[in-house]
C-alpha cells in the first residue's frame, strides 16, 4: 500500500452517498493503491479481523492522546446514523486518523468510501485493574450476511500486560447475542492484542472478543467506531488480482477452536466470499457445489 | 469437613471424551482457582478422558442434536461441551 496523496473526502457542507462521488472518490483509492488486496480480503472473510500496525503516526498518536485527556476526543457518540465524514472535523484528531490515506483506503475497501457513522467509544482499562471483560459480541444478535466494521485504535503501544483486546478469530459466523458466550473463559487460538502505538484493528461486526486486566501502572486506552456501509460490498477492494490471489489457503484453514465445525466454517466463508465478488457460483473444494449440485437431466423412459 | 465443588467445563473438538479441546472454563468452589477469560495459553488437559483419569467425574455428556431443516449451516455456541467435576474437602 502506497501513501500517495489523494483528494480530501467529502466535505461535511455536501450530500452525503451520492453514487456518482462515491465511484469516483473510489477509482481514485484504487488508482492511488490504497485499497486492499484480494488476499486481505480472503483474510478478513476467514479470520473476521485484519491488524494495521503502526498505521497512524506518532503526532498524531499523541494529539489522540491529548484529547481524550482535555475532552477533545469525546468518550462516546453516535447512535443516530449520521455520515462519517460530517462527524469528526477535519482538523479534529480523530478526524485526521480516519482521513489518513491509507485508513480511507482500508474503509472504502470493507464498507465503502462514504461509511455511515455508527457510534464511537473510548474504552479505558485503569491501570491495576484485575477484571477480565466477558467474551462478547457487539450490540444485539445480527445475522445480515454483509458486515459492519469496527475499527479499535490503539494510540499507544500495548504490552501482554497491558492486556489489550482479546480476540477470537474466525467467530464472526457464530450467532450469539451479547456476552452469551460468557461460558467460555479461554479458546485454542484466541489471539491478544500487543501491539505499537498507532496500530488498528478492523474487526467484522460479529466477532467475539472482550477486554483483559491491565496489570500495569499505566492506564490503556482504545478508541473505537463502528461503521456501516452504504454500498453494497462488492468487490470494493482491489479485486484485480481476483483470478490470481492464493485464497484456497486461506478460506480453507480452519482456526484451532473450530474442531469439527471446521468445513461448517467454510461453507460460511465461501457464501460471504460469493457476496463480496457478486458471483453466486463460486466455490471452493465443492463445500459447497456437492450440496448444491441437484441434475435435472432425465435420461430413462 | 465439607465438600466443595470443583468445576471444569471443556468443549471438544468432537463429542468423543477422547477428542480434543477447543475451549475451556475453570470454576473453584473450595479455593481459587476459579478462571477467567484469557488467563490461559493451553488447555489443563488434551481431552476430557486425561481429566477422568486425573479425578475430574463427568456430570454432563453433551447431546447431538441434528440441525433443522434450512438450518444446517448454522454456527452459533460450541458443541460437545463436557462438564466435569471434583469434590474437593475444605477446612
Amino acid at each position: 500500500m502506497t501513501t500517495a496523496t489523494v483528494h480530501a473526502p467529502l466535505p461535511v457542507s455536501e450530500k452525503p452517498y451520492l453514487p456518482e462521488r462515491m465511484a469516483a472518490e473510489w477509482r481514485r483509492l484504487r488508482a492511488a493503491g490504497l485499497l486492499l488486496d484480494t488476499e486481505r480480503m480472503a483474510r478478513f472473510v476467514a479470520d473476521g479481523f485484519l491488524r494495521f500496525e503502526s498505521i497512524v503516526p506518532d503526532e498524531l498518536n499523541r494529539a489522540v492522546l491529548a484529547g481524550i485527556a482535555d475532552g477533545t476526543v469525546t468518550g462516546g457518540g453516535g447512535y443516530h446514523g449520521d455520515p462519517l465524514w460530517s462527524t469528526f472535523a477535519e482538523d479534529h484528531p480523530i478526524g485526521k486518523v480516519f482521513r489518513l490515506p491509507a485508513v480511507r483506503g482500508i474503509i472504502a475497501s470493507l464498507v465503502g468510501p462514504e461509511p455511515q457513522y455508527d457510534h464511537h467509544a473510548v474504552h479505558v482499562v485503569q491501570a491495576r485493574t484485575g477484571y477480565a471483560q466477558m467474551w462478547h459480541a457487539d450490540a444485539a444478535i445480527d445475522a445480515k450476511p454483509h458486515f459492519d466494521i469496527q475499527i479499535m485504535y490503539y494510540p499507544h503501544a500495548v504490552t501482554r500486560p497491558m492486556g489489550g483486546t482479546l480476540i477470537l478469530p474466525g467467530s464472526q459466523f457464530r450467532m450469539i447475542h451479547e456476552a452469551e458466550a460468557a461460558r467460555y473463559q479461554n479458546f485454542r487460538g484466541q489471539v491478544h492484542t500487543v501491539c505499537p502505538a498507532g496500530t488498528l484493528q478492523i474487526v467484522h461486526h460479529n466477532i467475539w472478543h472482550c477486554a483483559q486486566p491491565n496489570s500495569t501502572d499505566t492506564t490503556r486506552y482504545m478508541f473505537k467506531l463502528r461503521l456501516n456501509p452504504t454500498v453494497r460490498q462488492q468487490r470494493l477492494w482491489n479485486a484485480g488480482d481476483l483470478a490470481s490471489a492464493k485464497i484456497h489457503g486461506i478460506l480453507n484453514t480452519a482456526q484451532p477452536w473450530h474442531g469439527s465445525d471446521s468445513r461448517l466454517e467454510y461453507i460460511n466463508r465461501i457464501k460471504l466470499w460469493r457476496l463480496l465478488i457478486g458471483d453466486p457460483t463460486w466455490d471452493d473444494s465443492l463445500w459447497l457445489g456437492r450440496i448444491e449440485n441437484d441434475p435435472q437431466t432425465l435420461i430413462s423412459e | 469437613m465439607p465438600a466443595r465443588q470443583q468445576l471444569l467445563v471443556l468443549w471438544l473438538s468432537h463429542s468423543d471424551p477422547g477428542s480434543g479441546i477447543c475451549a475451556w472454563s475453570r470454576y473453584d468452589a473450595a479455593g481459587s482457582d476459579t478462571g477467567k477469560s484469557g488467563d490461559q495459553d493451553a488447555p489443563p488437559y488434551d481431552s476430557a478422558l486425561s481429566a477422568m483419569r486425573d479425578g475430574w467425574r463427568v456430570v454432563q455428556y453433551p447431546i447431538a442434536p441434528t440441525p433443522a431443516s434450512g438450518d444446517e449451516f448454522r454456527l452459533g455456541f460450541l458443541k460437545h461441551e463436557f462438564v466435569l467435576e471434583r469434590l474437593v474437602e475444605t477446612p
